[in-house]
């Protein structure tokens, strides 16, 4: 039949996506599975990588805050990426969803970028004997931080929501200038930063021992931030339908489950 | 275990100090990235439900009167 094309399908797909009451009532079904998997991966890595990794032979133990430090620093560059696309797909198609997810999508990226500066500055003292040294891959991942904050402050910056909303979605896609830098700066400056230690073709220059905890913390630190951002985007929603009859129902229902 | 006893397991042979606080202060941080949507769910679920009995009985009284 044509109406099961995969255009269709596509199409359908997108639409719902855009329909908060689906997405809220589908992604509250799926929740406990993604959860569940999510903190038991992520407790069992941060074991692995304190406990049972092996010491570095050149850093000694500091080495262990990459376990850390790497995966949070990936999700703080890709939940950019993520409120960059919600940024154009907001103001071209003119979704709400799509404007949820930026204000979802901020505070993440924020922390997230605040743990990759501290975990990186605590390991820099018994590395490079300073807190913080005015590189480029350093001062970059500041400037993230501050794209962040910019974006939350425009948010509620306004008395007018929208305004807020559409104001930082532009400076979200603005700031997409920083991300190739921020890629670019161990290989265009000259920086006490290390270079690339995973590498997705040719050889990784870690030990297996080392690399498969490694992994580990990046696919659970991924799935935690798919999980945080379902949660926060639950919560926008909530926020935004309060007055519709779907939300009231829900909230009677989870408050008083027995009726009143 | 890559260490010898518990104490060395805290001590990291002197990069404890460096270590644990870096756990400690991330996983903190991701506790309350989890936890805070949960909870901000709960209450608003909470304010919306009296909201709506708060309308429901007003226009039951109106209806009444």
């Amino acid at each position: 039949m044509k109406q099961d094309s995969l255009s269709h399908r596509l199409l359908r797909f997108y639409h719902q996506l855009a329909s908060p009451r689906w997405f809220y009532e589908m992604s509250g079904r799926y929740l406990p599975w993604l959860a569940v998997p999510t903190l038991l991966l992520l407790i069992s890595g941060l074991v692995w990588s304190l406990a049972f990794a092996p010491m570095d032979a050149r850093q000694g133990n500091s080495y262990r805050i990459i376990f850390i430090h790497v995966p949070t620093s990936f999700l703080a560059l890709l939940g950019y990426y993520v409120m960059a696309i919600a940024g154009v797909v907001a103001l071209v198609w003119r979704m709400k969803m799509a404007f949820w997810v930026l204000r979802a999508a901020a505070p993440i990226g924020a922390v997230l970028t605040f743990i990759s500066l501290i975990t990186g500055a605590i390991w820099g003292k018994p590395t490079w004997g300073t807190w913080w040294v005015w590189d480029a891959r350093i001062t970059s991942m500041l400037i993230l931080f501050f794209l962040y904050l910019g974006v939350i402050t425009l948010q509620n910056a306004y008395q007018q929501e929208e305004s807020g909303n559409r104001a930082s979605a532009v400076l979200a896609i603005v700031g997409m200038i920083n991300i190739p830098i921020i890629y670019k700066s161990v290989e265009w400056w000259n920086t006490l930063h290390q270079g690339a230690t995973l590498r997705f073709v040719g050889e990784s220059s870690m030990h297996p021992s080392m690399l498969q905890p490694l992994i580990l913390m990046i696919v659970a630190m991924y799935l935690f931030y798919a999980l945080v951002l379902i949660l926060n985007l639950r919560v926008e929603i909530l926020r935004h339908e309060s007055r519709s009859q779907w939300v009231r129902d829900l909230a009677s229902k989870q408050v008083s489950p027995h009726g009143i | 275990m890559a260490f010898e006893s518990f104490a060395d397991f805290i001590q990291m042979s002197g990069h404890g100090v460096y270590v644990w606080p870096a756990f400690m202060i991330s996983v903190a941080l991701l506790k309350i990235l989890f936890f805070k949507p949960l909870w901000q769910q709960h209450q608003l679920l909470k304010t919306i439900h009296q909201q709506s009995l708060r309308e429901k009985s007003r226009s039951m009284c109106d209806g009444g009167s």
